[in-house]
């Protein structure tokens, strides 16, 4: 991408000055002292042990549904796949206005048998991964027409929900990590539910350690390699700009659900 | 009229207004509590501030490598990097860019360093309507005001004003007070707003040198929205911005937060690698990224002052500070009010800021609330060196000063001042206490004067540790 | 600069007390010379052998803040020389020992051998109530005072030197004392030197915040280590109804030795 100003001088001019600030401040006798005496393992790790981090695994879990409760993202507990779609069936009954449909799906509802109609919402926005086509697909004929693939299209207003996938999922704040390549940007913040389906093996104890999985081990291996943004997630949208009161939903989703699966 | 004298009178507005006071009060209990709850969640908040001043020195100190490195890392993948050396020079370039686009609707989060270029009246004028969407700054928008305080735009209002704006401009019932459906409103409003954008404008809290990384710390969503539904984005940030490592985010992002409202993290914090990549199915196609010196560049050269590029702008100082609680964000009329704000303005901006340093008691609170370590105090002093040094102050203040440390250099001279001093104080009749007549008046307008005592305690201590002496000072009489 | 605890730096020392140095602020020395008068009536009951230096005047602290720093430059000349062979140096306000203790190294930084002297002085200064709990090791003097009273932390006492229970330390060991802790009791009084005279409204207001939590809590007096403080505090109490007195707390402790 080209500029048509001639802004090579202005680079020169702001990265001149700053260089020539250094050199100038560096030979001034009025440095002040030592800085903030920190060690080197400090600064590798500018987090560590700062914060009470759980240990890996189940403390793990049990953290991030602690701080999820606080703040306010709704996390459901899921055995198996089918009761994902069961789970998922019910979620979008009541916002999407689905209606139940008892020829269906099996294992689902109090009978056993509960299925779905679409009937006037403005369908679910859905990132296009394999594991949720397999997670939609007992919905499928049930939601046709109102599901839409981030394949297929943008995340545009007026959805009723959007369904992705989680880059990684932190114990220590309960967040959710959600990449561009989760559905594109608008999916997780534009639509007033976001539903995250993600494994309870995703949970990183700490941001520490969920930063360097972003960043990944080599510099080819970041997720910025395949994702232009990631937004760590926690919470629905939120403001207290009204005296400092809590209100949900300020911009992005007025509900955060989290279909966290145990034993993936 | 200049900038001293007007903050001089809004100082004494607001000093006098009772209502806001009742208001920051308030808001500012309700942060205070939050705040000392979120402290807790570190296990070392002393510690954590030591490692954030750390790293943040480091960053200042080698910032043309930091900022090259950014710059390339994210030109690699298709964003455009501009360089600014000045305020005219940013509105420039995203004029340029605007025009480019046939850009007719501007959305914006929130960003301090476009209140400073003063961006969104140089768009309205080149005819783009531009609209600010984080809640706050959507009210002040409304109300035709700057941002009263940097995290919290309309911490001034209650309830009953927003209503009131809302019904006036959006249509709401006039009796609709709750926060939810005020709320609610504004969200609908916006919304129509961002879908029809043509570039949505952001601005950055920190900038990762070692991933080429624009990181954006919010609650909202709106910044997302900026940076997710309109074809062109912006971001407008300083130089100073920068941060060595994606790892340094693990700890400044939970301290901003705490610093800023108690969270232990923000709702939202975003990274930006680049415009849309093939195969994403939204997302802008072009980012720029506009850096700003403005000012920032002298302030490095000065090792004594440069730490207070070390903000992160945060808030937490203006919270503290007991000059700000007195008078508010708007007397200041600066973009970066409170104790931040007084210090760094007359470096930024010059002289004409000059009082701002002076108008602080320099307590110290603010040093004491800021996560990163700034002696904000101790600058506010080197800011009234400068000034003096370069002799910006009145007269009358270089007079005084200079008459004290004459009376000050001789032991003999220094006791005759005062007791002649004394001596008339104690012929200043009772009756003008207070009024335009007295001598003390700066002091006894506002609070009573002590009675100068008869005999100062040098002259005390001569009297009890010798017997009287033919001299006589040494035998100052209790008059 | 940071000043560090002086927990470390001084830890009680046991043996008879020094030779101690009367450092007298000069508005101590010119406006408020029975605060003093109290710290010598209590150090002398201490047994400190005590020295007034003739020579001293100002310690710089108006200059400097105001931002003259020549100025301050040629008076911590003077002090330096007046006081660069004492052992230890006492002063009655928090304020003025953080100007030699915290701020004379930086106003002398330009001159190697003014700021080596700075420092060895700033070693050697201590504000009244640190000097009792730090260096001598006394907390009770014996003294009795029963009123409630409450402790205003001086900026400079709380944020340069770091002295916040030294004071507290002192009064708790004084019979019939109540100590009342204030809300606020950090909040600075308003003071701030040149600001108190150049913004005068603000500085009432903020004033007016202290006075109100003293009045809130009902006690008798304040109390602290700055008498510049106390002038402020006392200045606005007096045009307020209520009945909280000041006290420097030398002075207390000096009321409360007499009353003993």
């Amino acid at each position: 991408m080209t500029s048509p100003i001639p802004e090579s001088r202005n680079r020169e001019a702001v990265l001149g000055a700053v260089r020539q600030a250094l050199r100038h401040a560096a030979s001034n006798p009025a440095e002040r002292d030592a800085p903030a005496q920190a060690s080197r393992s400090a600064l590798e790790f500018p987090a560590r042990g700062l914060f009470s981090i759980p240990a890996p695994g189940e403390a793990g879990v049990q953290r991030f549904l602690e701080e999820c409760a606080a703040n306010r993202t709704e996390v459901i507990q899921i055995g198996s796949e089918e009761q994902a779609s069961a789970v998922l069936i019910k979620i979008l009954e009541s916002v999407m206005g689905l209606e139940p449909n008892p020829a269906a799906i099996p294992g689902a509802g109090p009978a056993g048998n509960t299925a779905v109609v679409a009937a006037g919402s403005e369908g679910l926005y859905v990132q296009d991964a394999p594991a949720l086509r397999r997670l939609l697909s007992p919905l499928l004929e049930n939601l046709s027409g109102r599901i839409l693939w981030s394949s297929a299209t943008a995340c545009e207003e007026n959805r009723a929900a959007g369904l992705t996938l989680a880059e990684a999922l932190v114990a220590q704040t309960g967040s959710v990590i959600v990449g561009s390549d989760c559905g594109g940007r608008a999916a997780s913040v534009l639509p007033e539910l976001h539903i995250v389906y993600a494994r309870a093996s995703q949970i990183a104890p700490d941001l520490e350690t969920a930063l360097a999985s972003l960043g990944g081990a080599s510099a080819n291996e970041s997720l910025f390699d395949r994702a232009s943004m990631a937004s760590v997630v926690t919470g629905p949208s939120r403001t207290a700009d009204i005296e400092k009161l809590l209100v949900l939903g300020a911009h992005g989703p007025r509900r955060l659900i989290v279909l966290l699966c145990m034993n993936a | 009229m200049n900038a001293a004298r007007q903050f001089r009178h809004a100082a004494r507005a607001a000093a006098q207004d009772a209502e806001i006071a009742g208001i920051l009060r308030f808001n500012i209990a309700t942060y205070d509590a939050a705040v000392a709850l979120g402290r807790g969640r570190f296990l070392d908040w002393r510690e954590a501030r030591r490692r954030a001043e750390a790293i943040k020195r480091d960053a200042i100190a080698q910032l043309d490598r930091y900022l090259e490195e950014f710059e390339r890392r994210i030109i690699a993948r298709g964003a455009a990097v501009h360089w600014a050396p000045d305020a005219a020079a940013a509105r420039e370039i995203i004029l340029e860019i605007a025009r480019r686009h046939n850009v007719r609707r501007v959305v914006k989060s929130k960003s301090m360093v476009s209140e400073e270029i003063h961006l969104r009246e140089a768009l309205e004028q080149a005819g783009m309507a531009t609209l600010e969407t984080d809640l706050g700054e959507y009210i002040v928008q409304l109300r035709n005001e700057p941002p009263y305080h940097i995290v919290t735009p309309a911490m001034h209002l209650r309830r009953e004003h927003i209503a009131g704006l809302f019904h006036q401009k959006l249509g709401t019932p006039a009796d609709e007070t709750s926060p939810e459906a005020l709320v609610r409103a504004a969200r609908r409003e916006m919304r129509q707003r961002f879908v029809a954008a043509d570039l949505g404008i952001t601005g950055a809290n920190f900038l990762i040198a070692d991933h080429g990384l624009v990181a954006i710390t919010e609650n909202e969503g709106n910044a997302r929205l900026c940076a997710s539904l309109p074809p062109v984005q912006v971001v407008l940030t300083g130089i100073e911005k920068l941060l060595p490592r994606l790892a340094d985010l693990a700890l400044f992002w939970p301290l901003l937060a705490t610093a800023g409202t108690g969270q232990p993290i923000t709702c939202y914090n975003s990274l930006l690698g680049g415009p849309r990549r093939g195969g994403e199915p939204d997302g802008p196609r072009e980012l720029h990224i506009v850096l700003l010196d403005n000012g920032r560049s002298r302030v490095l050269a000065d090792a004594a002052q440069r730490e207070l590029l070390h903000c992160i702008r945060c808030g937490a100082c203006l919270n503290a500070c007991p000059v700000f609680q007195t008078i508010g964000g708007h007397a200041y009329a600066t973009t970066y009010p409170g104790p931040i704000g007084a210090a760094l303005t007359p470096l930024l901006r010059g002289p004409a800021y000059d009082h701002l340093a002076y108008a602080t008691s320099l307590c110290g609170a603010c040093a004491e609330a800021c996560p990163v370590g700034i002696e904000i105090h101790h600058q506010l002093l080197r800011d009234r060196a400068q000034a003096a040094a370069a002799r910006r102050r009145p007269w009358s203040e270089r007079l005084e000063i200079r008459a004290l440390a004459w009376a000050a250099a001789k032991p003999r001279r220094f006791e005759r001042a005062g007791r002649l001093a004394r001596r008339l104080l104690r012929l200043r009749p009772q009756a003008i206490d207070g009024t335009r007549l007295d001598p003390l008046r700066p002091w006894t307008r506002y609070r009573q004067a002590p009675e100068p005592p008869p005999q100062s305690f040098r002259a005390w201590w001569r009297q009890r540790n010798s017997p009287p002496a033919p001299n006589s000072m040494a035998a100052e009489p209790p008059s | 600069m940071s000043l560090e605890s002086s927990q470390e730096r001084w830890p009680a020392a046991a043996g008879a007390p020094p030779e101690v140095a009367l450092f007298i602020p000069c508005f101590v020395d010119q406006v408020t010379p029975e605060i003093g008068r109290d710290l010598v009536t209590v150090l002398e009951r201490l047994g400190c052998r005590l020295r007034f230096p003739p020579d001293q005047t100002c310690c710089g602290q108006p200059a400097f803040n105001a931002g003259y720093r020549q100025e301050a430059r040629a008076l911590m000349r003077r002090f330096l020389d007046t006081f660069g062979n004492s052992e230890a140096i006492v002063c009655p306000s928090g304020s003025c020992t953080a100007m030699v203790r915290g701020f004379y190294p930086e106003l002398a930084q330009s001159d190697p051998a003014l700021a080596a002297a700075a420092r060895r002085v700033g070693e050697r200064v201590y504000e009244f109530s640190e000097f009792l709990v730090r260096r001598l090791g006394i907390t009770e003097l014996g003294a009795a005072f029963p009123h409630r009273v409450a402790v205003h932390d001086g900026c400079h006492m709380l944020r340069e030197l770091h002295l916040k229970d030294e004071p507290r330390q002192l009064l708790r060991r004084v019979r019939g004392l109540e100590l009342v802790e204030i809300d606020d009791a950090e909040r600075c009084c308003g003071f701030g030197g040149s600001f108190s005279v150049n913004y005068g409204m603000i500085s009432e207001a903020m004033a007016a915040r202290k006075a109100d939590a003293l009045e809130a809590a009902e006690v008798d007096y304040v109390t602290a280590c700055d008498p510049s403080c106390l002038l402020q505090i006392a200045g606005v109490l007096a045009r307020r109804p209520g009945r909280v007195r000041t006290l420097h707390l030398a002075s207390l402790l000096a009321r409360g030795l007499a009353s003993a």
